[in-house]
């Protein structure tokens, strides 16, 4: 990137649309907590439509928005790394849950992706279109990242792990009642696999106990699906 | 909160961010994701050094609770895909809901088979 462009990056419409974003984040918790944690409510939707909102009204193109808040995507990569931390404090009961756990995790990772893309196989999409379901039950900047190298679409993939945890939680309290699933260990595995943040979110109102095997879940599915996915495309393609 | 714990928070983000470049230069020679390499390292550090810095894991809850924040972006730019897809939209958003649904029956069965115990008493654990 030259020099005038860097300059123009800093532009009071940057400003303005950083400080909107962040604004709107806090309207959206403080709504979502007002509505005592209605999943539908959830802060990325709410948050998400504010921000269409405000674009429409000030004919802001989403491409312009997203160029205005690429400090908030600078953010993303040391956050992921912030993930190492949680990981390191559940590695005890990554010992403890041992073999089963892990098993529980991969054929849920595994299963995933695969129905996703084999249901859109289906039909006709685009390659890039097919592979950002791949990385849908991992979190949000791990996906962005290992989408980018699969030749996925980021932002195509980011909103499918959106949604996807969004449906999860959803689908969760119907679910567990199907599969008789009682165990708070069993539910946290089931939501950090599946639905990785929004679902540990999700664990954690449920049980602590549920809220840490969750979050054993969404590292280790993360981190294991961003390793597989790159390494089965430079084998196969 | 004092002055030296914000220090010690700026440090520690600071920490995060140098995570990520050290993670960003091992991208140039492994093919994986820049924040995992980052995370992987950071893992490795965290088992050398034994315990986790409380300032480090102050930051990081605080950060890893917003994570919320870092979606809505990526959720506004699914709008412009969402046009695209137009016809073929439903079909798309059905593979997302049909994979999530089938997911998360199987490992909530083979969790629940694994560690559940019929004859214990799971109601008292399953009060939250």
């Amino acid at each position: 990137m030259d020099w005038p462009s860097m300059i123009a990056l800093v532009s009071l419409d940057q400003l303005f649309w950083l400080t909107a974003t962040l604004l709107v984040y806090v309207l959206a918790v403080w709504i979502f907590k007002y509505f005592s944690n209605n999943i539908l409510l959830h802060p990325i939707i709410v948050g998400a439509i504010l921000i269409g909102g405000i674009s429409l009204v000030s004919h802001t193109s989403v491409l312009d928005y997203q160029h205005y808040v690429t400090p908030i995507n600078w953010m993303l990569g040391p956050i992921t790394v912030a993930l190492a931390i949680p990981l390191y404090q559940q590695i005890r009961l990554i010992y403890t849950a041992g073999r089963k756990g892990i098993v529980v995790i991969i054929i849920g990772g595994v299963i995933a992706p695969l129905i996703a893309i084999g249901w859109l196989g289906l039909f006709d999409f685009s390659d890039p279109v097919r592979f950002s379901v791949l990385t849908k039950s991992i979190t949000t900047p791990l996906a962005v990242d290992t989408s980018k190298i699969i030749g996925g679409l980021p932002e195509l993939a980011a909103a499918v792990v959106v949604i996807t945890g969004i449906l999860g939680v959803m689908f969760s309290q119907f679910i567990f009642k199907l599969t008789r699933c009682t165990d708070p260990r069993a539910k946290g595995l089931a939501l950090g696999t599946v639905s990785h943040a929004i679902g540990t979110a999700r664990a954690y109102q449920l049980h602590t106990k549920a809220g840490a095997f969750s979050t054993m879940a969404l590292c280790v599915n993360g981190i294991l699906t961003a390793i597989v996915l790159p390494v089965v495309f430079m084998l196969f393609t | 909160m004092s002055k030296n714990d914000v220090v010690k928070a700026i440090l520690a983000f600071i920490t995060l961010i140098g995570f990520w470049f050290l993670g960003y230069g091992l991208s140039h020679f492994l093919a994986l994701p820049a924040s995992l390499l980052g995370l992987l390292l950071l893992f490795i550090a965290l088992i050398c050094l034994g315990r986790v810095p409380s300032a480090l894991a102050s930051v990081s809850q605080f950060c890893l609770r917003h994570l919320s924040l870092f979606f809505i972006p990526p959720l506004v730019a699914a709008w412009f895909y969402a046009k695209q897809l137009s016809d073929n939209l439903w079909l798309f958003l059905f593979a997302v809901m049909l994979s999530t649904f089938v997911s998360l029956c199987i490992t909530s069965w083979l969790g629940q088979r694994f560690f559940g115990s019929p004859n214990q008493s799971d109601q008292q654990d399953d009060e939250g």
